[in-house]
């Protein structure tokens, strides 16, 4: 087993999933890299943060539904970080509409991840998911 | 349709570009830069340049049709198919080639200004969805123009995984998504507008795989299109 941290990331677009792969390998981070949600449900288990993209297209399931699957499940570790990606807004009316479903479903979906627009900068990304890290370490609770 | 899925279809390729621009930068100061990840970079950019290119053509497309009757000039179709090639050389990945084989010297039709438009568009998103579908390291995508009795035939044939036969009938469908395990997933408006865009011109399309492997999108320019096209738009409205 690696010594370094491992980031599940995920999406599917390749451009955004090939540079921010590169950039948290060369940040120390061991890199799983997916295109869809079947490689979320495959390899969450052996990942300190989710790296997603939250309109993730598959057959089955978008990024924000399989982070959501894994809560229902109770498979998903309180100390794992979650980051959704995306080029829309969180509050836009469709993403609205999707955690306020979700919301009344899973209280527990709420405060329990960090949303970044595209673009960000990559340094950007890097923070958030050592902030995250450090912040699930000693699990102080959802953010306010 | 069109409109509201534009933003998106637009950010992302943007985004997408300008997040892989930070990392060549990164990688560029490094000491020893690592030739094989920047040609990589290279070939995305070039990809999802080619993607903000398609959209913007199309979106023109869409304000050029909004102008009004305007009249049609004599056009020839290689040239014009030439010139698109030029426009979208720099932005085909260095695995892949493309080129232009005509059986036919030259072909004289008339075309209105939006006309040339909507053939621009046309081209380019099946050239975009053939680079899409083509092997990254031997491509090879080849337009080419064959003249019949009653008509002439522009077809682009790339050397992919081609098209899943139970999916060949829904491909022009909007949001319909070639599925290809391995092969990036388009956004499905690019072949809905290459069939509506033909309609409006009354051009007819057909896509068929090839052998050993691969698509081929065959577009039907029928003789004296514009004449009998002009007939049924007529006949349409009177009824």
């Amino acid at each position: 087993m690696s010594s370094k941290k491992t980031v599940l990331l995920a999406d599917d677009e390749l451009i955004h999933l090939v540079s921010y792969r590169d950039y948290l390998e060369d940040a120390g981070f061991r890199v799983i890299a997916v295109e869809d949600a079947l490689g979320v449900e495959k390899h969450f288990g052996e990942a300190r943060a989710l790296v997603v993209d939250a309109r993730l297209p598959t057959a089955r399931l978008e990024g924000l539904e399989v982070v959501a699957k894994l809560l229902r499940d109770g498979t998903l570790e309180p100390t794992v970080a979650v980051i959704f990606i995306s080029v829309h807004s969180e509050d836009d009316d469709v993403c609205q509409q999707k955690f306020k479903d979700l919301f009344k479903e899973l209280p527990q979906l709420k405060g329990r991840y960090v949303w970044l627009q595209k673009h960000f900068e990559l340094e950007m990304l890097l923070k958030t998911i050592e902030d995250e890290l450090a912040r699930r370490q000693g699990y102080l609770g959802p953010l306010q | 349709r069109l409109i509201p899925g534009m933003a998106h279809i637009l950010n992302s390729p943007a985004a997408g570009i300008a997040a892989m621009l930070g990392q060549f930068d990164n990688e560029l100061k490094k000491q020893s830069p690592n030739l094989g990840r920047l040609k990589q970079y290279v070939d995305l950019i070039k990809r999802n340049t080619l993607s903000i290119a398609v959209m913007s053509r199309t979106l023109s497309a869409e304000i050029v049709a909004r102008v009004g009757p305007q009249n049609a000039e004599q056009t020839e179709l290689i040239a014009l198919l030439r010139q698109h090639l030029d426009k979208i050389r720099p932005l085909v990945p260095t695995g892949i080639q493309m080129r232009l084989e005509s059986q036919v010297d030259q072909y004289y039709f008339p075309l209105s200004q939006s006309e040339r438009t909507w053939v621009e568009v046309v081209m380019f998103n099946l050239l975009h969805n053939a680079l899409k579908f083509s092997p990254p390291d031997n491509g090879i995508i080849i337009v080419d123009c064959v003249a019949e009795a009653d008509c002439i035939h522009v077809r682009v044939t790339d050397n992919g995984p081609g098209i899943a036969e139970d999916a060949l009938p829904h491909i022009y469908q909007p949001l319909f998504r070639r599925e290809t395990k391995g092969w990036p997933q388009g956004t499905g408006m690019g072949l809905y507008e290459v069939r509506r865009l033909l309609d409006q011109l009354g051009w007819d399309i057909q896509a068929s795989n090839t052998q050993p492997h691969g698509a081929r999108f065959c577009i039907r320019i029928p003789q004296n299109w514009r004449h009998k096209h002009e007939q049924q738009k007529d006949s349409s409205i009177g009824r």
